[in-house]
């Protein structure tokens, strides 16, 4: 498997598509090939580099999403999101990569460390990637409307659809015998969301320049931070509605 | 056989078999066991972390006491139900057994440290009023719960599929596993419920053991007080 170049046939463990020359950029490979992902990572050889460029992918990718974010807020939060999004995405996956490793092994794939951190950058990699061909629908929309609350439903939702083309990816991973089992992966997916979630908490605002510095301080969690922004919404609309109503003659 | 835990994390099957073949001998044990204490000890200190130091350090000390000293209390009736059954299974064996499956969710356990830490130093405010530190508990609670339960899922069906590979094919496997899983669940409990605190409650000082923790048991408290209060719909 190791030595498989274009014109040999395809292993026993693949699924009997058209090989895709090794030389070919790992970010198109994982665009339009993604099932050779899994005989890369097999491989091994070059494991780490290619990981890397599938990082760093994912940090651009990210850091373009967060501008088409920024627009909500303003050219500053355009410059804090163009770093903030890329590090949440980063530091999350660096949290999740001991579940990432542990996981796919106790599930029956063991894969090597630095195979689960090729694993873990494909992922991001691939999320970044989608997360990359809808930002100019986010950006469309943080220019032209002034509710957070809408924005914060459209970047989830745009965000969970990148985050099931990722785990769709892992899953036509499974030709390859490395990732039959995929049990653990799935379980690690949920876990990425969460910590994801937090992770933007962490770092809010997200949509608006902090009052001081470059987040809010104090802690929080998700579930209280997304409800507040909620509530602050529903607070200010009835703020104005009763000032409307007093102002009428 | 060296290096258990790590046998059992990336090759089980080969745990099984040398289990099965007997090669395992009592000095074996301790791999599993200085892996389960010092994970243990590793996730405690995260788990009370966010009330006080001093409640991180006894919760350090205290969760390896109740993950052994439960394997302990039904390592004999572990024994007998499955000689009963027709496991054909050593004390030794019905010991390891329960070992490897702990051993697995303790590295589930490892590896979400990260989580809960980021979880505790992120999502937990240090001051607040009483409702705010309520939430702040309840979602430290609900996320440790979370992280307990999918290294018990993971430790028991280790145990499950371990249990098919070392019994006698004249056990059945399903019903010893309801009796094994049974026992550590009851005693577990009464064990924890001895034991605590471990998370911590915001609205009670730091203590090693509460002053009442032999005064009645985990069951009594669920009949008596956590059932009718759910059943008159939390009034």
């Amino acid at each position: 498997m190791s030595d498989r170049s274009n014109n040999t046939p395809c292993p026993p463990g693949s699924d009997g598509r058209e090989d895709v020359p090794v030389t070919e950029n790992i970010v198109t490979v994982l665009l339009k090939s993604t099932h050779q992902v899994g005989d890369i990572i097999a491989r091994q050889a070059g494991l780490f580099n290619s990981a890397l460029v599938l990082l760093a992918t994912a940090l651009v990718c990210h850091g373009v999403f967060g501008v088409a974010i920024g627009f909500f807020g303003g050219w500053q939060v355009v410059a804090m999101d163009l770093v903030k999004v890329p590090l949440v995405a980063v530091c999350s996956l660096f949290i999740c990569f001991p579940s990432l490793y542990v996981f796919t092994c106790v599930a029956g794939a063991p894969l090597t460390l630095v195979q689960t951190f090729m694993l873990g950058c494909s992922c991001l990699a691939m999320i970044g990637l989608l997360l990359v061909g809808l930002a100019p629908v986010v950006w469309l929309f943080a220019v032209s409307t002034d509710s957070p609350p809408f924005m914060v439903i459209l970047t989830l939702l745009i965000w969970l659809i990148a985050v099931s083309f990722s785990a769709r990816f892992v899953a036509r991973l499974k030709s390859h015998a490395l990732f039959k089992k995929r049990t653990g992966t799935r379980l690690w997916f949920f876990i990425l969301m969460i910590v994801t979630l937090q992770m933007t908490t962490f770092m809010r605002p997200m949509l608006s320049a902090p009052d001081k510095g470059w987040r809010s301080p104090g802690k929080k969690f998700f579930l209280s931070h997304f409800s507040s922004t909620f509530e602050h919404k529903a607070r200010t609309d009835l703020i104005k509605s009763s000032e409307h109503i007093k102002s009428r003659p | 056989m060296k290096n258990i835990p790590l046998t059992l994390l990336r090759d089980r099957d080969r745990f099984w078999e040398a289990l099965r073949l007997q090669e395992l001998g009592w000095q074996d044990i301790l791999g599993p066991a200085v892996f389960v204490v010092c994970v243990c000890s590793v996730y405690g200190a995260v788990l009370a972390g966010w009330r006080s130091p001093l409640l991180s350090l006894y919760v350090a000390l205290k969760l390896p006491v109740l993950f052994l000293g439960t394997i302990v209390i039904v390592a004999v009736f572990n024994w007998i139900t499955a000689s009963f059954l027709g496991a054909d299974l050593s004390f030794r064996a019905t010991v390891f057994v329960v070992f490897a499956a702990m051993t697995i969710g303790c590295w589930i356990m490892l590896s979400l440290v990260p989580v809960a830490l980021f979880f505790l130093l992120s999502g937990m405010p240090d001051v607040g009023t009483n409702e705010e530190l309520r939430y702040a508990h309840n979602a430290i609670l609900t996320t440790h719960i979370v992280i307990l339960a999918l290294a018990g899922i993971a430790g028991n069906a280790a145990l499950f599929k371990g249990l098919r590979h070392v019994v006698n094919h004249r056990c059945s496997v399903p019903v010893l596993f309801l009796f094994w899983l049974s026992a550590f669940a009851f005693v577990g409990c009464q064990m924890s419920w001895i034991l605590r605190p471990f998370v911590g409650s915001p609205f009670y000082s730091v203590a090693f053991m509460r002053p009442d923790c032999l005064d009645r048991n985990f069951y009594e408290f669920v009949f008596t007080e956590v059932l009718p209060f759910l059943i008159m719909g939390g009034r």
